[in-house]
């Protein structure tokens, strides 16, 4: 998993701060913190805050519940580490504003010791199952508030690496799946997905599709033109590859190759290739003849096979991509490459798992790196319905 | 201050909690000193006022301070009249607050000799 690390920047600059670097043991007679003391009694805070101070702890206070959240709500307040609550207070008692710490998510997650009386541990039971972390006796002993401090003060600094690690592993994850398709980025945040990168043999079908007349019309168009075509090719056609559950491959300027039944098994693999070429062949109409008004004729061409590859992480440390190796991949590209405007090619093992999409043989042809002649369906409509924008006929131009 | 209104042990422990700063004992001693004040005047008007829940919480304030310097009756009384006020009636609420500013005073008495022997020695 390490491995596919160093493709986003993010990743690497996360790797400067990331609080798995500085996850030390913790070592509890050294934890101090700042020290919010809640009592309406004068007497208890001044004592209290005196022997926290000696224990080295910062301590503020509140003399009763509402002026604790107030104190704590306030932008200017830095947070605190530990409250210290009693129970029995004036305008808000102890359960009130346990219960307000508690139902305020920048506020739960600091531990809170119910101070109490001895005659009050009915009380601490309630404090305690409705969230408080702890309880002190009103006799102050030091060495228990000492440690009892001390244990929640670790407790919350673990909660608080917890939480910071998390966060960082959100972030890479949101990362990586701005980089990597989907299920390759969930593949990679998964334990279980480096055995799945490692390389494995699965049957897949594999869509190729690019443009007739890119060539052209990158030559002959203005290149602020080129990138802002792309831009909308790439942005169409991504979204449509995302609502498919195909696995992105990757992008080479009007060429994208596409992936079904893997990392993410589809029963009806080849059925859905053909399903997103359609979409795409559907959706590409618009933008061609937007084109076609700005005097540039530009149309899809869509390959598909079905067969066996391995699939995995391919390339060399620094720089992998997750892709395959097979024969299907190969014949995608290549019928992609005979396929004329608009039209969408598929080998054989596709066409005969078709359930619901109509397609017709188109007779055999002699494709590069292929021994034989190999028999090629074009897809036709779903439902049967004819589709005028495929012309069977048509020259295959230049591309 | 043994058998008198202040506990010698609990005294002492209160000095050792502060790690024998007799400074800040003599300033604890003056916020529990001036915080009882206070809080038996609270509960005077609280009884005027049939207001028991303010009657009740104060008698709890003074009792965590009184158990803290050694005050254990102090303690004791208010602790009665805490529960009292709780379970809904204090019929003898005037004469109980009586019992405890007697007790208080008491208290405020040993104290402060307390600080003057040390003055002394």
């Amino acid at each position: 998993m390490s491995e596919l690390e160093p493709r986003t920047a993010a990743a690497e600059s996360d790797a400067a701060d990331d609080p798995t670097a500085q996850h030390q043991a913790i070592d509890r007679d050294a934890l101090t913190g700042r020290v919010l003391v809640v009592d309406d009694t004068p007497f208890n805070r001044q004592l209290l805050r005196r022997l926290l101070d000696r224990i080295g702890h910062e301590t503020l206070e509140a003399a009763d519940g509402q002026a604790a959240l107030d104190l704590l709500r306030d932008p200017a307040t830095k947070p605190v580490d530990v409250i210290l609550l009693d129970i029995m207070m004036p305008v808000m008692d102890g359960y009130a504003t346990l219960a307000a710490l508690k139902a305020d998510e920048a506020l739960r997650d600091v531990p809170v010791i119910v101070i109490s009386g001895v005659d009050e541990l009915d009380s601490v039971v309630r404090c305690i199952e409705m969230g408080a972390a702890d309880y002190l006796p009103k006799t102050v002993d030091p060495a228990i508030i000492r440690a009892r401090i001390a244990a929640s003060l670790g407790q919350k600094r673990l909660r608080d690496q917890e939480r910071a690690l998390l966060g960082t592993i959100e972030r890479q994850r949101s990362q990586l799946a701005r980089f990597l398709s989907p299920q390759v980025a969930a593949l990679v945040s998964n334990p279980d997905g480096e055995a799945m990168l490692a390389g494995h043999r699965r049957e897949i079908t594999a869509l190729f599709c690019d443009l007739r007349n890119f060539t052209v019309f990158s030559e002959t168009a203005e290149p602020e033109e080129v990138l802002g075509f792309l831009r909308l090719y790439h942005a169409t056609l991504g979204s449509l590859v995302v609502a498919h559950d195909g696995t992105l491959e990757h992008f080479a300027g009007d060429g994208i190759m596409v992936f079904f039944n893997d990392p993410v098994l589809q029963v009806d693999h080849a059925q859905r290739a053909v399903e997103l070429a359609l979409d795409i062949r559907e959706r590409f109409k618009d933008i061609s003849a937007e084109w076609r008004r700005r005097g540039h004729v530009l149309e899809v061409g869509i390959g598909i096979a079905t067969g066996y590859a391995t699939m995995g992480r391919i390339g060399f440390e620094g720089r992998y991509d997750y892709g395959g190796v097979g024969n299907a991949i190969i014949l995608a590209s290549r019928l992609s490459g005979e396929a004329v405007a608009g039209q969408i090619l598929m080998a054989a093992r596709t066409f005969a798992a078709l359930d619901t999409i109509t397609a017709e043989p188109v007779g055999e042809r002699q494709l590069k790196g292929f021994s034989r002649p190999m028999p090629v369906y074009a897809a036709g409509a779903q439902n049967g319905a004819a589709d005028a924008s495929a012309p069977a006929g048509a020259s295959n131009p230049a591309s | 201050m043994t058998d008198g209104p202040i506990d010698a042990g609990v005294f002492a422990n209160l000095v050792e909690m502060t790690g024998g700063e007799m400074d800040f004992v003599d300033e604890l001693v003056d916020t529990f000193l001036e915080d009882g004040r206070s809080q038996l005047a609270t509960m005077r008007t609280a009884a005027t006022e049939s207001d028991l829940e303010t009657l009740g919480r104060a008698a709890h304030s003074l009792k965590s301070g009184s158990l803290n310097v050694g005050a254990v009756e102090l303690g004791a009384l208010c602790r009665s009249l805490e529960e009292a006020g709780r379970s809904g009636a204090v019929p003898d609420a005037a004469s109980q607050i009586d019992a405890i500013a007697a007790e208080f005073d008491g208290a405020r008495r040993e104290l402060i000799a307390e600080r003057a022997r040390r003055a002394q020695s």
